[in-house]
């Protein structure tokens, strides 16, 4: 009934967990790279005057939205392949990770663009510059600006998601947990390891993000 | 040929006939006041003359240019046609020297030493060149609205349209405002203003136009109109606004 | 072997979604309990409480639901309960949707304007009175569509029951493509039912938003 937690036993397999650590690092950074630059375009895209680009736009976004990520993940890693796109599961992994935050950054931005007030769109437009350079120049930076605290928070949800993509079998932090509890049948320490390094970095990235906010937004805020 | 001119310019919101057949001829060198009670079509009226609003019958000709609903030639356009906003409509995430410099730089292709020698001489034609590296949410209403006509000048415009531009400003400062227009006035600028400021109308502006229900009702010299006021709607306007 | 066809795949898929749409239900309705019972104590206001509700809502939005899945999974039988994964999933759903649903109906609240208060206060309002007849009902009307919206989480985070081991939409899947081997299909299929059940909700959820903005 009564039982030890022993943790100690856990120490051999250091480099384990920071192995996975180190892929979960990866994997977030990148994906949270693509991801918001892909955002960035489906929002351009969401807007535009094209009436077949917004539709694209739109199905993207909501099928993303109202699937859950696994799926998609096993769609990319199992399902691609059948058609002829072979992906290691790391590159599938990241793929779905940057699909996956394009879809909610997307939807994140272009919240933000719509708040733009309709002048701005007009003084670049008396200013002589195209559509193209007002969104780049004008509206784009204060609306990163008025929705960075939900990017943020997107994510930090995309790096806790990405301990799913374990179930491809990446190795990252998630997997060393599995690995490391198949070995030494100390499940529960194994993950409530994994579990506290997450919730570290979490809490990091929230402070890293709002770092890059006092650094980045000079301006006094919107 | 004169530098701006409207020929029966209609202009429909829906079933909203807003704007029905102005005719208006504005000479370069000229300022001119339109007036007129909310909702008599004098902003949109002004909003016609650089395509921010398309219109649906007639022309508008501004420095030989027809104003037709086309990006490109908007563009072109805007190169001789500034506007002042009420709203200031300030870039919040440029500095005041950056949002002068934008246009020179991404439109003009000028340099960026030359665009910043620009934007440092505008900055002090409007008084404010010791703010060069602040932050328009920092600056008082007047002074943005300042920063927004340096703006606007750095593309060294034909016209100026200017949209209420003191409508939105503390009482005490609208002067500083009103002192930069004279000031271009002075320096032969043209410059149409949609304004509330008789006072303004009256002692600095060449000629004044009253809009009522979507055409000019009135027009003629600024002491003449003010002086002497022939429709019975223009008197009562006057009247109201005194 | 078995021939699959195509109706055989779905028809099956359909039988594992009800128990997707049922863990949703469970934990949307025992989430939405407890985020209520901790939006309550939080509103009273102890220095002690909000630390410990701050703290529970930052751990379970700081460590992935999956790992709640297996640490509720092996941790109850660490303290000598064997659950099975449909419990675990139940549980950890549970406490992972409390943890959002309180920090959105307490954003709610906090959203109101501090005028509200002021004119409560002005009035001779007690804080109970304040709560009960202006900031409450005002914040409720707020809240729905975010907790419509939320729903779509859940629903979409069942999914990760299928990891330790609960058969529903998305370990049926899996189980059916182990015997069809027609990857594509049958994760197609998955992600079609999904979004046949989500969708909806955020369509709910939108059209409660817009209304809402409207409103006010």
């Amino acid at each position: 009934m009564s039982y030890q937690l022993d943790f100690p036993s856990l120490v051999p397999f250091l480099p384990q967990f920071a192995a996975g650590l180190w892929t979960t690092i990866e994997l977030t950074v990148i994906s949270t790279l693509g991801g918001l630059l892909l955002g960035t375009v489906c929002a351009q895209g969401r807007i535009s005057k094209d009436t077949w680009l917004r539709t694209i736009c739109s199905c993207y976004v909501e099928v993303i939205r109202n699937t859950p990520f696994i799926v998609q993940l096993f769609f990319i890693f199992f399902g691609l392949p059948a058609l002829g796109f072979k992906l290691s599961a790391w590159e599938a992994g990241v793929i779905a990770m940057v699909i996956n935050l394009g879809a909610y950054s997307t939807e994140i931005i272009r919240a933000g663009i719509d708040a733009a007030p309709k002048g701005q769109w007009e003084a670049g437009q008396t200013l002589g510059l195209t559509r193209r350079q007002v969104f780049w120049h004008i509206i784009l930076p204060p609306a990163y600006q008025r929705v960075y605290p939900a990017i943020a928070s997107q994510c930090i949800i995309v790096m806790l998601g990405s301990s799913v993509v374990s179930q491809i079998s990446v190795e990252e932090l998630t997997f060393s947990a599995n690995f490391i509890q198949s070995r030494t049948f100390l499940s529960f320490e194994s993950y409530i390891v994994a579990a506290l390094v997450y919730l570290l970095l979490a809490i990091l990235m929230r402070q890293a993000f709002a770092l890059v906010k006092r650094c980045t937004f000079k301006n006094p805020s919107l | 040929m004169s530098l701006v001119s409207l020929d029966k310019v209609h202009k429909y919101y829906g079933d909203n006939h807003v704007l029905k057949g102005v005719d208006l001829k504005i000479e370069a060198g000229e300022v001119v006041s339109i007036i007129g009670r909310s909702g008599s079509g004098k902003s949109t009226l002004l909003r016609c003359m650089n395509g921010l609003e398309q219109y649906q019958k007639g022309g508008v000709i501004v420095d030989n240019q027809s104003v037709e609903d086309d990006e490109y030639k908007l563009r072109l356009l805007s190169r001789s046609v500034g506007m002042v906003f009420q709203s200031f409509n300030l870039f919040p995430h440029m500095t005041v020297g950056q949002n002068v410099m934008l246009a020179t730089k991404l439109v003009l292709k000028k340099s960026p030493s030359e665009s910043k020698k620009l934007a440092e001489e505008l900055l002090e034609k409007v008084g404010l060149s010791d703010k060069f590296s602040a932050y328009p949410g920092n600056l008082s209403g007047g002074q943005q609205q300042r920063v927004a006509i340096a703006r606007s000048l750095a593309m060294s415009p034909k016209v100026l349209l200017c949209d209420e531009i003191t409508s939105a400003l503390d009482p005490e400062l609208v002067g500083e405002v009103l002192k930069v227009l004279e000031q271009l006035k002075a320096e032969g600028m043209t410059l149409i203003l949609v304004t509330h400021e008789m006072n303004f109308a009256r002692d600095v502006g060449d000629r004044v136009v009253f809009m009522n229900q979507g055409k000019v009702w009135e027009t003629g010299a600024s002491d003449e109109i003010f002086a002497n006021p022939q429709t019975e709607e223009l008197k009562s306007f006057l009247a109201a606004v005194r | 072997m078995m021939q699959f066809t195509d109706w055989d795949i779905l028809r099956n898929l359909l039988l594992a979604a009800r128990w997707t749409i049922l863990l949703s239900l469970l934990a949307f309705i025992g989430g939405g309990l407890f985020g209520l019972l901790l939006t309550i104590l939080r509103s009273m206001r102890n220095t002690l409480i909000t630390r410990l509700i701050q703290g529970y809502v930052e751990v379970f939005q700081g460590i992935p639901l999956l790992m709640q899945l297996f640490l509720t999974f092996f941790g109850f039988s660490l303290i000598g309960f064997e659950v099975d994964a449909w419990t675990a999933a139940v549980i950890s759903l549970t406490l992972f949707s409390s943890a959002f649903f309180h920090d959105i109906w307490r954003g709610c609240i906090e959203a109101l304007p501090k005028g509200q208060w002021e004119a409560c206060r002005t009035l001779g309002l007690s804080y109970l009175q304040t709560m009960r007849y202006v900031i409450v009902p005002q914040a409720m009307r707020m809240s729905i569509a975010p907790t419509v919206g939320f729903s779509v989480q859940i629903v979409k985070g069942t999914a990760l029951a299928s990891v330790i081991g609960f058969v529903e939409l998305t370990k049926a899947g899996t189980m059916i493509n182990n015997a069809v081997f027609q990857p594509f299909k049958v994760f197609a299929f998955v992600a079609l039912l999904y979004f046949l059940i989500c969708f909806p909700l955020s369509l709910l959820a939108r059209y409660l938003e817009k209304k809402n903005h409207v409103a006010r």
